[in-house]
C-alpha cells in the first residue's frame, strides 16, 4: 500500500481571458510610451509630411495616422471596403502556404538527415551553400521563372523557412534522449514502428522551435518579396507602392499591420499548436512562465 | 523448482575508447522460477552490466544465459521487462498511454489492451491518474507507471536496475513496499540490481555479491525473514540487522 499523498503538479490554469489581461497589462504601457515619444518628435520636427502626428491628442486627428488607418479599414475604395483587410489576407495566406511548403520539405529532408548518415554527408555541403544567401536574392531569378505574382513570393517564403526547419528538424531526431529509445527497443520497438511512436514525438520540441524560427524569416522575407515582385496586392506591395503619393501615414499604418498579423499569426495559430503538444507534455516551458 | 534462467560460465568484455575492459567473469548463477533477486556491489563491479546482458542489450562475450531451458537470445524481447533508473516515460503519452505501450508492441487490440493497462494502472495504485502526463506527476509516480508499463505485457521475467535510487526517502520505502507487494501479487521473478545494502536485505529473497574487477560473484547471502502482510520487512529485526552487517562485509571486501 502506498501511504504517501500522492501529488499532481498541474501548470497553472490559465483562462484565454485572463492570459489577455495579462498581456495588455505587460504590453500596452510600452506601446503607449512609444507613441508618446512618436508625438514628441513629431512636435520637434514640425513636418507634418514626413512626421505625421499620431492623431490621439485632441484636433490632431485631421491627416493622422489613425485617420488614415481609419480611411483603409472602415471606408470603401471602389468595390472594396477596408482595403487594407484585402492586402494583408494576401501577404498571409502567399506566406503561410510558403511556410506550410517548407515546413513539409524541410521536415522530410531534416528527417532523412538524421537517418540516413549517407545522406546527412550528401546534405551538409548544400546546406552550406545555401545557408548565406537571402531568400530576397532569389527574386530576380523567380521573376524570371514565375513572373510577378505568388509564385515568386511563395518560392521565397519557402526558402526562408525551409533552411531553419531541416536544420532543426536533423538535430532533433539525432539527439532524441537515448533513454526512450532504449526503453521503447527493450519493448521490441524497431524500425518505422519506432520512428512513428518514439523519434517523431521525441524531437517534436526541436522541430517546432525550427519552425517557429523559420516562420519568423518568412514573414520577413515574404514582405521584402513584394516589394520586389508583387503586382497588385500586399502589405508589402501597398507599402512600397504608396511612396508615388508620399504617403507616409499609409506607410505606417502599413508597417503597424505587419507587426500586428506577424504576431497573430504565431500567438494564435503557432502557439496553440505548441500548447496542445510540447508544452502540454512538459517538453518545452510555455513563453514566460517562470 | 527448475531454474527460470540459467546463467553458466558468463563473460563480458567490451572496448572502452581503445581499452579493453573485461566486466564479468565466470558468472555461474541459477535464478528460481518467482524469485525475487538482488544483486549488489561496489560501482563499477559490473552488475549493471549483468543486467543489460540479461536484458538483451548487449551480447556476452562467453558463456550461455538460458531462460525456461532455451537460449536467452532466441528469446524475444517482449520476454523480459527492464525499469531503469532514470526517467524513461515517454512525455507524450499519458500515464495509461506509456503502461499500453508494450501491449500495442504485443499487436493487442485498442479495447482490450485498454483493460490490461488499467489493471496494471491498479496494481500501482495509480488508476485515478491514468489520463495525466508524466510531466504532471511526482517521481514516485512516474516510477509507479514505469513498473505497471515493465508489467503490463507480462514479461517472463524483471529487470530493474536501481529504480529508486532517485527518490526522497519515504518515497522510496513507500515504493519498495509496493515493489515486494506487486511481485507477490503477481508472481514474476525479479533481478534487481542496487547498491543500498538495507534495501537489498528489505527486497531479497537472495543477495548476490559482485566484486572485483573483472567482476565475480564473490558471495551468496539468503535472507530469511518473513514478510509482514503489509509486505515489509522490520529494518530494526537484529536478524535483519545481522543480515544487512554480513552483507556489507561482503561488498566491502573483508
Amino acid at each position: 500500500m502506498v501511504t504517501q499523498r500522492d501529488e499532481v503538479r498541474l501548470p497553472p490554469q490559465i483562462s484565454g481571458r485572463e492570459r489577455t489581461v495579462m498581456w495588455i497589462k505587460d504590453n500596452v504601457p510600452s506601446f503607449i510610451a512609444v507613441i508618446l515619444i512618436w508625438e514628441i518628435l513629431v512636435w520637434f520636427a514640425d513636418e507634418p509630411a514626413l512626421f505625421p502626428s499620431f492623431g490621439i491628442f485632441p484636433g490632431t486627428f485631421g491627416s493622422s495616422i489613425l485617420q488614415r488607418a481609419y480611411e483603409v479599414v472602415f471606408l470603401k475604395a471602389g468595390e472594396t471596403t477596408c482595403i487594407l483587410c484585402v492586402h494583408a489576407y494576401h501577404t498571409s495566406y502567399r506566406i503561410i502556404i510558403g511556410i506550410a511548403i517548407a515546413s513539409v520539405v524541410g521536415i522530410s529532408i531534416g528527417i532523412a538527415m538524421g537517418i540516413s548518415v549517407w545522406f546527412e554527408k550528401f546534405m551538409v555541403p548544400i546546406m552550406s551553400m545555401l545557408l548565406p544567401i537571402p531568400a530576397l536574392a532569389w527574386s530576380p531569378v523567380c521573376v524570371l521563372w514565375f513572373g510577378l505574382g505568388n509564385g515568386t513570393m511563395i518560392f521565397i517564403t519557402a526558402f526562408a523557412a525551409a533552411l531553419p526547419a531541416i536544420s532543426a528538424t536533423w538535430t532533433g531526431v539525432k539527439t532524441v534522449n537515448p533513454v526512450w529509445t532504449r526503453a521503447a527497443r527493450s519493448m521490441n520497438a524497431s524500425g518505422m514502428v519506432l520512428f512513428r511512436k518514439i523519434t517523431l514525438p521525441g524531437s517534436l520540441p526541436f522541430i517546432l522551435s525550427g519552425i517557429r524560427i523559420g516562420l519568423a524569416r518568412a514573414w520577413r522575407a515574404g514582405i521584402a518579396a513584394e516589394m520586389v515582385a508583387a503586382s497588385d496586392w500586399g502589405l508589402g506591395y501597398a507599402i512600397f507602392d504608396s511612396r508615388e503619393d508620399l504617403d507616409m501615414s499609409f506607410m505606417l499604418v502599413g508597417i503597424a499591420t505587419i507587426a500586428l498579423v506577424g504576431f497573430i499569426i504565431e500567438k494564435f495559430i503557432f502557439e496553440r499548436v505548441e500548447r496542445a503538444t510540447v508544452i502540454k507534455w512538459g517538453m518545452m516551458a510555455e513563453v514566460g512562465s517562470g | 523448482m527448475s531454474s527460470k534462467v540459467s546463467i553458466k560460465n558468463l563473460e563480458m568484455e567490451y572496448t572502452l575508447k581503445d581499452r579493453l575492459v573485461h566486466a564479468l567473469t565466470d558468472i555461474n548463477l541459477e535464478i528460481e522460477d518467482g524469485e525475487f533477486l538482488v544483486v549488489v556491489g561496489l560501482s563499477g563491479c559490473g552488475k549493471t552490466t549483468l543486467l543489460n546482458i540479461l536484458g538483451g542489450f548487449f551480447h556476452p562475450t562467453g558463456g550461455s544465459i538460458n531462460l525456461d531451458g532455451r537460449p536467452i537470445e532466441e528469446a524475444g524481447r517482449l520476454n523480459r521487462a527492464v525499469v531503469f533508473q532514470e526517467y524513461a516515460l515517454f512525455p507524450w503519452r499519458t500515464a495509461l498511454g506509456n503502461v499500453e505501450f508494450g501491449l500495442e508492441m504485443k499487436g493487442i487490440q485498442k479495447e482490450e489492451r485498454l483493460d490490461i493497462a488499467m489493471k496494471y494502472l491498479e496494481l500501482v495504485h495509480l488508476e485515478k491518474f491514468a489520463n495525466f502526463y508524466p510531466h504532471n506527476l511526482s517521481g514516485g509516480m512516474r516510477q509507479r507507471v514505469a513498473v505497471a508499463r515493465a508489467y503490463a505485457y507480462e514479461p517472463e521475467f524483471l529487470l530493474m536496475d536501481e529504480p529508486f535510487g532517485a527518490l526522497d526517502a519515504q518515497t522510496r520505502e513507500d515504493l519498495q513496499s509496493l515493489t515486494v507487494e506487486v511481485w507477490k501479487k503477481t508472481k514474476k521473478t525479479i533481478f534487481y540490481v542496487t547498491h543500498n545494502l538495507s534495501e537489498a536485505v528489505f527486497l531479497a529473497d537472495r543477495i548476490i555479491v559482485l566484486a572485483g574487477q573483472p567482476g565475480v560473484i564473490h558471495k551468496e547471502i539468503k535472507v530469511d525473514i518473513p514478510r509482514s502482510e503489509e509486505f515489509k520487512r522490520d529494518v530494526f529485526d537484529p536478524r535483519f540487522v545481522e543480515l544487512e552487517k554480513e552483507t556489507t562485509e561482503a561488498v566491502r571486501g573483508n
